[in-house]
């Protein structure tokens, strides 16, 4: 199916993302945005931009009909729904697909397969890629159910919501007399945030990385892998660091190559087609486990891109236009070594607390291997309408070593004025002796890292601080003073009082 | 002009000298401050050492920012401080703590009630913001006294959501 018009469903930094990546194929480019996004960076880089409603997602970006009637009033002929929002829904899949427009993803069917993760589990089991162990089979299960199951499992597990993603609807069980609220509330949140309730239970593998491997599938039944993710630096199961390669795997080709293998066979086994990525977790002893496919584009893609040079939002353009997959991707060496910081609204020092509000300044640092990915600019709104991405800080490095030193460069660089951001948290994170080391799981974050230890002796210039802090307040001062003063001699004060004086001259 | 101004909890003397030199406690500095842009981000040489600072306040006191670390500082005038010091701290009015929506969002479940005992890290209220229901817990063991929020309830950021009192011991 070939197209020349896109409608991207989405906004924030995957909407601009998708649309370069359009733009640099001579597509033509649509937006939709909220009534709070009208201003936003997607919307200044389409060609063409439709309003479809209101600021909540489930009122905007989640409302099919009205992405359709949008790409049917602009005669776009293909979506793509970017990550989060539609980008797992096999219905909306399916609903482009009888419209007559071509969904930039996987087939419904493939979506569907991987979303339920009770399904997902049983398909895979089946094709021969080995699962985590759990409950087993693909219907809903009762709480009487989960808890005989659980008894067989052992502790400590986990409960996931079927229809999960993004750590939400899951909970850590170490003592199975705490496992019925734990239900309760995993699934309170699945309901919340898919609309299902169903769970599941899954061992917890202790000190297991999460690692990942992202895949291309073209419609003509070639699947590639683009090497492994390292993307166990999470919080509640929220990653904040990727890279790629995983230091843990290093110059182990075999063992990428055998991770890589097992990724292709799930694809195969849902007949996937598109960008995709299976989740893996792997153990100290290098035993490897499918958690999960994410049928979409993933936030982390550009780790990816930096260390193989290949375009993954331009694979997915072409594959969509039915092209075939470059011979030149199978086998593909990754040169180098790169990290990601997710930069969020958040208060690292006050449990990672959502900051929102406007955004006064965005300075965003550049350079040799510095990649910025954002929708955010000075002047624009951080909601608690959508996720708190500000944006993703990437630098390459031809070592990990050069690309670690790289990043706090540019996190040095980096300023966000208006709302808080976690950047303390990475800057401490990569003078972590253990991450530097490459020695963690995906507990580190929350057993092992402590943002109060690690800030200690960060904080070199107190005296600098002081001197800035006081010329400002004095200057302050002097400025109320003047204005005060200009008022009783009935002046217009706005000149005088307009302006720093430059203290020192 | 001279200042007590606190950093991350620090006190330091700061007086302004003639010819841009300050004293911050026994040193003595030679500063050059320029603004680079409107009242947010400053070029200081100290010492021909140079930095680049930026003041912000989203936490209701002045931030400074260097190097992406954020010191958090309070500037009181001489004058004021003594006042201070003779007046003694005029907070502590109440022994109550407040619970407070760190950020605008949806009350999903409130656990608490009022009269009921509470330990420390107890949660109080559940809060759901982009996308995440974050757990708001007791910061020590109380009484609460007042519950002004129910499941359902936008709130905005900074209400009171939950009082807790001291409770008797």
């Amino acid at each position: 199916m070939t197209f020349n018009k896109v409608l991207v469903a989405n906004r924030g930094e995957i909407a601009v993302r998708v649309l370069r990546a359009c733009r640099e194929l001579g597509l033509e480019t649509v937006a939709v945005f909220s009534e709070v996004d009208r201003k936003s960076l997607h919307v200044r880089f389409a060609d063409e931009a439709y309003p479809i409603g209101p600021a909540p997602a489930a009122q905007s970006y989640l409302r099919m009909e009205k992405l359709i009637a949008a790409a049917k009033q602009s005669g776009a002929q293909a979506i793509h729904p970017g990550y989060g929002f539609l980008s797992e829904n096999a219905e909306f899949a399916q609903l482009c697909a009888d419209e007559g427009l071509t969904f930039i993803g996987p087939p419904p069917d493939a979506i569907r397969k991987m979303g339920d993760k009770g399904v997902a589990r049983a398909t895979m089991h089946a094709a021969g890629v080995p699962v985590v162990p759990g409950t087993s089979g693909d219907h809903a299960l009762s709480d009487d159910e989960l808890i005989a199951e659980a008894h067989k499992i052992g502790t400590p597990l986990l409960v996931k919501a079927t229809a999960g993603g993004g750590g939400k609807g899951m909970r850590t069980v170490t003592d199975l007399a705490d496992l019925p609220a734990a239900l309760e509330s995993a699934r309170r949140e699945a309901k919340s945030a898919f609309g299902d309730d169903n769970v599941y239970l899954e061992k917890r593998i202790d000190g297991a990385r999460h690692i990942e491997i992202q895949l291309l599938a073209d419609q003509h039944g070639t699947v590639v892998h683009l090497g492994e993710r390292e993307c166990s630096i999470q919080r509640r199961h929220q990653k904040l660091l990727e890279e790629a390669p995983s230091p843990f795997i290093g110059d182990d080709e075999e063992f990428r190559q055998k991770m890589g293998a097992v990724g292709v066979l799930a694809a195969q086994a849902v007949g996937y087609v598109n960008a995709g990525t299976v989740e893996c977790l792997v153990d100290a002893e290098k035993n490897f486990y499918f958690l999960e496919m994410n049928t979409r584009l993933q936030v982390e893609h550009p780790v990816t891109e930096l260390v193989t040079g290949v375009d993954i939002v331009v694979q997915q353009l072409r594959i969509a236009q039915g092209e075939r997959l470059p011979f030149e991707l199978q086998n593909l060496a990754m040169r180098g070594a790169a990290i990601e910081c997710r930069i969020n609204a958040e208060d690292a020092f006050n449990q990672f607390f959502p900051s929102t509000g406007m955004v006064r300044e965005h300075d965003v640092p550049t350079g040799p291997g510095v990649r910025v990915d954002t929708g955010v600019f000075g002047g624009s709104t951080i909601t608690p309408h959508y996720d708190p991405m500000i944006a993703k800080l990437v630098c390459w490095g031809e070592t990990r070593q050069q690309a670690i030193m790289r990043m706090r460069r540019a996190l040095e660089e980096y300023r966000i004025l208006g709302v808080i951001s976690n950047i303390p948290f990475h800057q401490n994170l990569l003078r972590d002796p253990r991450f530097l080391a490459g020695d963690f799981d995906t507990r580190f974050v929350e057993e092992r890292f402590s943002m109060a230890v690690a800030a200690e002796g960060n904080n070199r210039y107190p005296e600098i601080a002081a001197i800035v802090a006081t010329l400002a307040a004095h200057e302050q001062t002097e400025r109320s003073a003047r204005i005060d003063r200009d008022c009783q001699d009935g002046q217009s004060s706005w000149k005088r009082s307009g302006r720093w004086k430059e203290y020192g001259r | 002009m001279k200042y007590i101004t606190t950093v991350d909890g620090q006190e330091y003397e700061v007086e302004l000298l003639e010819d841009g030199r300050i004293r911050v406690g026994e040193q003595e500095y030679q500063v050059d401050l320029r603004e680079v842009d409107d009242d947010r981000v400053f070029t200081v040489l100290v010492d021909g050492r140079s930095f680049e600072a930026a003041l912000t306040n989203e936490n209701d006191h002045l931030d400074v920012i260097i190097q992406g670390v954020r010191y958090q500082t309070e500037v009181v005038d001489e004058h004021a401080m003594l006042l201070r010091q003779v007046v003694g701290d005029s907070g502590a009015l109440t022994e109550d703590y407040k619970l407070e929506a760190p950020m605008p969002g949806l009350v999903v479940l409130v656990p608490a009630s009022i009269g009921q005992g509470v330990d420390e890290g107890d949660v109080l209220v559940i809060l759901e913001s982009m996308k995440m229901q974050n757990e708001l817990r007791a910061p020590k063991a109380g009484v609460v006294t007042e519950v002004n929020v129910q499941a359902g309830d936008n709130v905005e950021k900074r209400q009171v959501l939950v009082v807790l009192g001291a409770g008797e011991e």
